[in-house]
């Protein structure tokens, strides 16, 4: 009975055992070894997908792909780590301590030590046959045109986890669309890594990114780039911006600005170049702004080109006095030439006339203060104080451009709205999003609002086209044209009072008048040569008018 | 007249060869399973291959596209424009009226 027992207990201990055991193996290591079985009879690859490209109008790409390299190192390969670091450290433009320290860890069976690497230096780096060193393919971007609108475009580098990410401009604004989707694909394998057909396997397809398609012209912008680097250097300006819109569509012709930086070098540079100043920036707009205002008195009907105003010496503001830019006044005048000299106290007439309410309505209906909703990341705007703060001389100031401020593309797409018969557009830079299966999103002009009725946007053109053939850079227009505009010269804001030496100079305008083709925006910031825009800014405008008008073959009259 | 043995001696004849059928038929679905088996066994390798040789082609044509704009990019035209001695125009002529249908040159 006895020994039945014992036999019995035995037999109930192994049992425990065994299913101790199994438990062991099943559950506690069940997921490791499942994973490890799985590994050596699966075959798991992630897809990585290709990141859209970015093409300009004529499709040809400002941002592509090519192919680039991930270099790494197998310590357990290596027999001396010092030798190893110092022939690939210069190649890699790596310290060789720190190349020495990351393959001497015991525990690591696999450590990256560059990325991106170009196929020449891998070419390079093959050719010293180093035992322990390794290549994986990647991807990179690749810009053909070299820093052609880097700020425009943005740039991409890596997230904290090591991913591909836009920053950005373009890259930023689209990084889902342009990054993809990724895929992965399991498959049964032989035991020489081979396939198996007969076998499962599950493939997840990855989906590449989408193309972007640009309004931005490649042409205009290199000869807007071209003549924007000429001119700073020519003013000895700090720095330069251009912009150049279609006031029809609100499409981005060319967006150029200086110092800028290189997309493929950006980490080498001063990462306040990374934000475009088209977006970021904000200026007073000094002259330039009096467009906007005397085509508001012109919609209100408050004045008329032939309303006539006494400029007979410097208006009294409060406790202010407005002056002339050069303090030289000219008796009676007209709104025409209020426009055509740049007269500050004519413009503070303007302003009286229309009233702190219509004036303040103006601003809000040309989209000062608002963002303009632009496919860019990093849009700022200046908010305008609330109407029940204006003040008197803010009233007054404001109608002349100062102590109030825009970005250069809220200035650029108030102007264009008068190109564009009073229409305000929507400011784009994507025109088609492209799918990799050939799919085309469209993205439509869009219309925010009639600003001002089609007769006032006539009449306003004609006073700017006056002001351009008679003012002070008239000197500088390419002869037979009718190219309206208006020259702006603002002092910069500098600790609650206005620097006396810096400015920024800038000239807004359209052309051909009649069928505008082009609105642009040149602004230079604090030029040495000369303060004035119609010296700095309107010449360096001309220049590429001109340039324009032969790449769009549009002839003089 | 009575014909039922004949009709049983028949009946007899095809239950005694349906065995016979369904193993040949299995037989031959068996020999097809390992030809099968055995021809697709070997297509992992050539899947291989035309995988690589997908990867290589795609491989090749970022190449030539990388190309294409690198020489089709507008500092590289401007640069060899300049080089075969190309200048920028600087007065184009215009013709501003419609051409007449003939030029009287003297």
């Amino acid at each position: 009975m006895i020994r039945q027992r014992l036999v019995l207990i035995s037999f109930i201990f192994a049992f425990i055992v065994v299913v101790t055991r199994l438990f062991y193996w099943q559950i506690v290591r069940g997921v490791e070894l499942s994973e490890a079985a799985s590994d050596q009879y699966y075959f798991k690859l992630s897809l990585t997908p290709t990141r859209g490209e970015i093409l300009s109008a004529d499709k040809s790409p400002l941002v592509s792909n090519k192919a680039a390299y991930q270099v790494y190192a197998e310590p357990k390969k290596i027999t001396n780590q010092k030798d190893f670091a110092e022939k690939i450290a210069e190649l890699l433009s790596l310290d060789p301590q720190i190349i020495e320290d990351r393959v001497s860890e015991d525990t690591i069976v696999w450590a990256p030590l560059a990325h991106k690497i170009d196929e020449e230096v891998k070419i390079q780096l093959e050719a010293l046959q180093i035992p322990g060193l390794g290549f994986e393919k990647e991807s990179t971007r690749y810009y053909p045109e070299a820093s052609m609108a880097a700020q425009l475009l943005g740039f991409v580098g890596s997230d904290e986890n090591g991913n591909d990410t836009g920053y950005f401009g373009l890259e930023g604004f689209y990084d889902q669309a342009l990054k993809g989707k990724p895929g992965s694909l399991i498959q049964e394998k032989d035991a020489r890594g081979l396939p198996i057909l007969l076998g499962s396997n599950k493939r997840i397809t990855a989906e590449n990114g989408q193309n972007l398609e640009l309004y931005l012209d490649r042409a205009v912008q290199f000869i807007v780039e071209t003549k924007l680097k000429n001119a700073i250097e020519r003013y000895g300006a700090k720095e330069g911006l251009v912009v150049v819109v279609d006031p029809k569509t609100g499409g981005i012709l060319a967006s150029a600005s200086f110092p800028a930086y290189d997309p493929i070098k950006f980490s080498e540079f001063d990462k306040t170049t990374y934000l475009n100043p088209l977006v970021s920036a904000t200026y007073e707009p000094g002259s330039t702004f009096k467009t906007l205002i005397m085509s508001a008195g012109l919609n209100e009907k408050v004045v008329e080109p032939k309303t006539t105003f006494n400029e007979d010496g410097p208006v009294k503001v409060g406790e202010y006095l407005i002056r002339t830019w050069n303090n030289e006044y000219h008796g009676e005048m007209t709104m025409i030439e209020v426009l055509e000299r740049s007269s500050n106290p004519g413009m503070v007439f303007v302003g009286e006339q229309l009233g702190k309410d219509k004036l303040y309505d103006y601003l809000e209906k040309f989209g000062i203060g608002e963002k303009t909703g632009i496919d860019l990341e990093g849009e700022a705007t200046a908010q305008i104080r609330s109407k029940s703060e204006w003040r008197e001389i803010e009233l007054a100031t404001a109608a002349f451009g100062q102590g109030i401020a825009v970005t250069p593309i809220q200035m650029v797409r108030a102007v264009a709205a008068l190109a564009n018969n009073g229409d305000l557009m929507e400011p784009q830079v994507v025109k088609k999003l492209i799918d990799p299966r050939g799919k085309t999103i469209d993205r439509q002009p869009k219309k925010i609002r009639q600003v001002v009725s089609p007769a006032t946007a006539r009449v306003i053109t004609e006073m700017m086209i006056n002001a351009v053939d008679q003012g002070e850079a008239k000197w500088a227009k390419p002869p037979g044209y009718r190219i309206a505009g208006k020259t702006g010269t603002a002092q910069i804001p500098v600790a609650g009072h206005y620097d006396a030496e810096k400015t920024i100079a800038s000239f807004v305008g359209f052309a051909p008048a009649d069928d505008p083709k082009f609105v642009m925006l040149t602004l230079l910031r604090e030029p040495s040569s000369s303060p004035w825009g119609s010296e700095t800014a309107a010449p360096l405008f001309f220049a590429i008018a001109k340039e324009l008008f032969n790449y769009y073959g549009i002839s003089p009259r | 007249m009575n014909f039922s043995p004949i009709n049983q001696e028949v009946k007899k004849v095809h239950s005694s060869k349906l065995p016979y059928l369904l193993g040949s038929f299995v037989l031959i679905l068996l020999v097809a399973q390992v030809l099968v088996s055995n021809r697709l066994a070997t297509s992992g390798l050539k899947l291989t291959k035309i995988e690589t040789e997908i990867q290589t082609l795609t491989e090749n044509s970022t190449d030539m596209r990388q190309k294409i704009a690198s020489f089709s990019s507008l500092k590289t035209i401007e640069d060899k424009a300049k080089g075969m001695g190309f200048v920028v125009t600087t007065k184009p002529v215009y013709l501003s009226h419609e051409p007449p249908v003939a030029f009287d040159l003297p």
